[in-house]
C-alpha cells in the first residue's frame, strides 16, 4: 500500500489525499461558524476606496484567473487569492496603479498556502509585464499579511463543495463532473463583485445546485430536483431556501452573460471552440457539451 | 481502506501534471492599469513597513532594529543562549533539489529572489524584523558548532565550553517574559 502510494507520487507534484474523516458535520459546522470571520466588507468600493471601482476588480480578477490557469494552480488558489484581495481592499485605500501588484501578491500568498510548488515572485512579475518588481512584491506581501492580521486560513467555497458532494447520492463519475462544474462556478463568482460579501457556504451551495441543474441530474434521482436539493442544502448551510435559490439564479445568469461575452469574443477572434472560454476557465462551461 | 481513499476522488487527483508552463504566454503578461510610479511606491511601502515596525516595537516593548529591549516596556526581556533554544530557530531551511525546477534561477521556493535578500542596495537598508532575522540566522548558521553533531544534544552540553560560539553576543536571543509570571502551579 505504501509502495503503491509512493509510485503514484514519483512523477507528479506531491499532494495530500482528501481525508474522508474530515467530511463530517462537526467540521462542517466549525467551517460555517468560521467563515464569517473572513468575509470582506460588502461596500468597500464606496466606503474605503477612492480610485478603485468594481470594473477594475473584474479586470484584475480576470487576469488573476488567467495566470492561475496557465500556471495550473490548484483550484482553490484563485478564490483564496480573491478573498485576500477583497479583505485587503476592505481596510486599505489603494491606488489604481497598484491593484495589479496587490493581485499578484495575493496569488503569491494563496499559492504558498495551498501548493506544493508555489508560484514564485519572479514569475508573477513577468505576468505583470514586469510593471512590478520582485522586491516590491515581497514588501507588498508583508503589508498584505499585516493588514490581514496574518490570518490566511480563510474558508472558501471550495472547502464546502466536498462536504456537499459527500451528502449527495451520486455515482463517483458524476461526482467528478459535478465537482468540476461547481468549482468553475465558484471561480466565476469570485470574479464577480456581486458575490463579494456572500458567505462561501452560500456560493458553494448555489454552485452545486446550479451544476446539478445544468447537468440535468434530476432525472437520476428525485432528491436532485432543484426544489429538493435547494431545500436540503439550505438546511445544511442553515440558511433560507429562497436565499439559496436567488444565489443559484444569480450564478446562472452570471454564467449566461459570461458565455455570451465569450461567444462575442471568440467570434471576433475566430476561435473555433466556444466552450474554451478565455474569460472563465479551460473547463467547458456550457454544461450541455459534457452531458451528451 | 484503499478503496475509500481513492474513491473520494480528491479534486486534485485530476491534475497530476507538474507545473509546465515555465514561459508565460505573452497574452497573459500584461500591465493592467498603466505604469507604476516605482519611487512613490517604494516610499509608501517603506512608510507602511516602518509603521508596522513601530507597532511591533510598541507591542513587544522591543527595539527590533537595534536588538534591544525598550526602556519602559510592558515585558521583561531576558538574554538566552541560542544553544538553549530548539534548533528550528537556527537551522537552515530545508531545500529540496528536484522541486525547484528550471527557470527559477535565483528564486527559492518562497519566491525570494537572491538579490533581494542579500544585496545591500539602498532600498534594503531598512532593517525590519524580517531582514534582521535573516541576517541573524545566517550568522548563526555559520557557527561551526551548529553543524557539529554534538550540537544536537546541546541541552546537556550547555556548560561544556567545547561547543564554541564565536559570536555569542550576536546569537544570543532575547526572550520575552511577563512581568508577573502566573506559573504558580
Amino acid at each position: 500500500m505504501e509502495d503503491q502510494l509512493l509510485c503514484c507520487e514519483v512523477d507528479s507534484i506531491r499532494r495530500a489525499y482528501q481525508d474522508v474523516n474530515l467530511l463530517n458535520d462537526r467540521v462542517l459546522h466549525t467551517m460555517l461558524k468560521a467563515e464569517e470571520n473572513y468575509l470582506p466588507s460588502a461596500n468597500y468600493f464606496k466606503c474605503v476606496q477612492k480610485e478603485i471601482v468594481p470594473k477594475m476588480r473584474k479586470i484584475v480578477a480576470t487576469w488573476m484567473l488567467e495566470v492561475c490557469e496557465e500556471q495550473k494552480c490548484e483550484e482553490e488558489v484563485f478564490p483564496l487569492a480573491m478573498n485576500y484581495l477583497d479583505r485587503f481592499l476592505s481596510v486599505e485605500a489603494t491606488r489604481k496603479t497598484r491593484l495589479q501588484l496587490l493581485g499578484a501578491t495575493c496569488m503569491f500568498l494563496a499559492s504558498k498556502m495551498k501548493e506544493t510548488v508555489p508560484l514564485t515572485a519572479e514569475k508573477l512579475c513577468i505576468y505583470t509585464d514586469n510593471s512590478v518588481q520582485p522586491g516590491e512584491l515581497l514588501r507588498m506581501e508583508l503589508l498584505v499579511l499585516n493588514k490581514l492580521k496574518w490570518d490566511l486560513a480563510s474558508v472558501t467555497p471550495h472547502d464546502f463543495i466536498e462536504h456537499f458532494l459527500s451528502k449527495l447520492k451520486i455515482y463517483p463519475s458524476t461526482k467528478q463532473i459535478l465537482r468540476k462544474h461547481a468549482q468553475t462556478f465558484v471561480a466565476l463568482c469570485a470574479t464577480d463583485v456581486n458575490f463579494i460579501a456572500s458567505p462561501p457556504s452560500m456560493v458553494a451551495a448555489g454552485s452545486v445546485v446550479a451544476a446539478v441543474q445544468g447537468l440535468y441530474l434530476k432525472s437520476q434521482d428525485a432528491s436532485l430536483s432543484s426544489q429538493n436539493l435547494t431545500n436540503f442544502l439550505s438546511q445544511v448551510i442553515r440558511s433560507d431556501p429562497d436565499c439559496l435559490r436567488s444565489c443559484q439564479e444569480q450564478i446562472e445568469s452570471l454564467l449566461e452573460s459570461s458565455l455570451r461575452q465569450a461567444q462575442q469574443h471568440s467570434s471576433t477572434t475566430e476561435t473555433k471552440r466556444v466552450d474554451e472560454d478565455v474569460d472563465l476557465s479551460c473547463t467547458p462551461t456550457d454544461v450541455r457539451d459534457i452531458n451528451i | 481502506m484503499s478503496d475509500v481513499r481513492l474513491s473520494n476522488g480528491s479534486p486534485t487527483l485530476e491534475r497530476t501534471d507538474p507545473r509546465v508552463s515555465d514561459h508565460p504566454k505573452p497574452s497573459a503578461c500584461r500591465s493592467l492599469f498603466g505604469s507604476v510610479d516605482h519611487e512613490e511606491l517604494k516610499r509608501d511601502l517603506k512608510g507602511h513597513l516602518r509603521e508596522m515596525d513601530d507597532a511591533a516595537s510598541a507591542k513587544w516593548g522591543f527595539d527590533f532594529a537595534n536588538h534591544k529591549p525598550l526602556a519602559h516596556g510592558r515585558l521583561d526581556w531576558e538574554l538566552v543562549d541560542c544553544r538553549d533554544l530548539p534548533d528550528f530557530y537556527s537551522r537552515q531551511p530545508r531545500r529540496e533539489k528536484g522541486v525547484c525546477s528550471a527557470g527559477n534561477n535565483n528564486v527559492d521556493l518562497n519566491g525570494n529572489h537572491n538579490c533581494v535578500v542579500v544585496a545591500p542596495s539602498e532600498d534594503i537598508e531598512r532593517s525590519d524584523g524580517q531582514m534582521e532575522c535573516t541576517e541573524q540566522c545566517t550568522g548563526m548558521r555559520k557557527r561551526p558548532a551548529c553543524h557539529d553533531p554534538s550540537a544536537q544534544s546541546k541541552r546537556s552540553h550547555t556548560s561544556s565550553e567545547e561547543v564554541s560560539c564565536p559570536s555569542l553576543s550576536h546569537s544570543a536571543e532575547h526572550t520575552p517574559r511577563k512581568t508577573s509570571p502566573k506559573r504558580q502551579t
